[in-house]
């Protein structure tokens, strides 16, 4: 039980490096995607595998073997986890937990937030012109998401600067960007390891828009132009622009200087071999947490009171 | 279906550009005036017929110049909203993360590189 902890645990390392990097090989909708679920895998295998870890130190007190079938010394002498680590494990959890709770419900208020901002906006499909000096452009979440535009960058763009803008926000809505953000967002909260893969997630959502604004204008080089344009209409509007060094994902327009560089090399390949290879690593990482779950069953089996006083 | 809802997401494409392309100007447009601030691609009947459903709408308003109308774009002047929105891009972390935004500004010297990166890429090719 102990290997297969400390094997799963080394896997959720091992893709918390591996991810971000690997992901940059793959076309950004996939990589997203991948990036998003594999994220949710291994917070969720994460939280698993020490929650069980805990549970053989939890089981072992009298309380909460009473409600259990089992017999607390059993369960101790039984047990491969010494009482520190499975201590340990369990503040792991806690802490995971309460962080999952604070960030979901910070967003959940940012998303009524945004909403209730929204609701008074009249949309030209679903466009927004916000009329502002302050060059800047977003979309809000899906349902009822909005393009939102400054009248300000408007101004400050040519017509077709202009058309790429609209392709890469329209792509966020239609794919549902905000969402996979958010759900990235949620495991760097849980887990703080995953934090890079949640920012190669945000990167990879940019890239698929700015993919997607390429295809619609047909000229990859132009989508890199305008970008840069609107940064440095940004960096010269703000002078005390934001410090190198952002958080996890964040309404902050991905890695830059990632999206220009895949703008200017070639479109990218799918590469059907690499995303066998991730689902198969995925597969294979979870294995752990199956085991871990499996011998844990058994460890709890086995301290079973021969009595049948339970099921009760 | 799916040519339908294509179609009908063209035509909001559309009305989106023009829209921009009025807010853009910032003053009263004539319809030439709107097809060559779109880059002069796109039909004057098409772009008439537009910006006529968006006065309907009360998108925009129009006045008599001469035999045509010029068009102004009602733009979202709702300041709450704009500091609202501004204060949630502002906080940092996962607050901001409900928004996907274009692009946000850099300190200097990371801006420039963006620039020097452009410039190489020109060069090369």
């Amino acid at each position: 039980m102990t290997t297969a902890a400390a094997l799963g645990l080394i896997a959720i390392v091992g893709y918390a490096l591996i991810a971000p990097a690997a992901s940059r090989r793959l076309v950004p909708s996939v990589a997203t995607v991948l990036l998003v679920v594999g994220n949710l895998l291994a917070a969720a295998s994460g939280v698993f595998i020490l929650a069980v870890l805990a549970f053989t130190w939890i089981g072992q007190f009298p309380l909460v073997a009473q409600q259990g079938a089992w017999s607390p010394a059993a369960l101790r002498s039984d047990s491969p986890v010494p009482a520190w680590p499975a201590a340990v494990s369990g503040c792991l959890v806690m802490i995971a937990l309460g962080s999952f709770l604070v960030a979901g419900l910070r967003q959940a208020r940012a998303l009524i937030a945004v909403h209730r901002a929204c609701r008074g906006l009249r949309p030209v499909g679903d466009l927004v012109v916000l009329d502002d000096e302050r060059p800047d452009a977003f979309s809000t979440p899906q349902p009822a998401g909005r393009v939102i535009v400054t009248s300000g960058l408007l101004r400050a763009l040519d017509h077709r600067e202009r058309k790429v803008l609209l392709a890469h926000e329209n792509s966020h809505l239609a794919h549902h960007h905000a969402w996979w953000n958010l759900a990235a967002g949620l495991t760097a909260a849980v887990n703080p390891l995953l934090r890079p893969a949640a920012r190669a997630a945000a990167t990879a959502a940019e890239r698929w828009a700015d993919e997607d604004a390429a295809r619609a204008v047909g000229d990859r080089r132009l989508v890199a132009e305008t970008l840069v344009r609107v940064v440095q209409l940004q960096t010269h509007f703000t002078p005390s622009a934001p410090a190198a060094g952002q958080p996890v994902a964040g309404a902050t327009g991905g890695d830059l200087e990632a999206r220009v560089r895949g703008l200017l090399a070639p479109p990218p390949r799918r590469r059907p071999v690499l995303i066998v290879a991730a689902i198969a690593v995925f597969a294979i990482g979870s294995l752990p947490a199956a085991a871990v779950q499996h011998t844990g069953e058994s460890l709890f089996e086995h301290a079973e009171r021969p009595a049948a006083v339970h099921h009760t | 279906m799916p040519a339908s809802r294509s179609q009908s997401r063209g035509r909001g494409d559309l009305e989106q550009q023009v829209f921009a392309a009025l807010a853009a100007g910032g003053r009263a447009m004539t319809t030439t005036d709107v097809r060559d601030a779109l880059g002069g691609e796109l039909a004057y009947t098409t772009v008439m017929t537009v910006l006529a459903r968006m006065a309907t709408k009360g998108l925009a308003t129009r006045k008599r110049v001469g035999r045509s109308y010029a068009y102004t774009a009602v733009v979202d002047a709702a300041e709450v909203t704009a500091h609202q929105i501004h204060r949630l891009l502002d906080e940092r972390g996962d607050r901001a993360a409900v928004l996907t935004r274009f692009a946000r500004g850099l300190s200097r010297e990371e801006s420039q590189l963006l620039v020097d990166l452009l410039a190489t890429d020109e060069r090369a090719s």
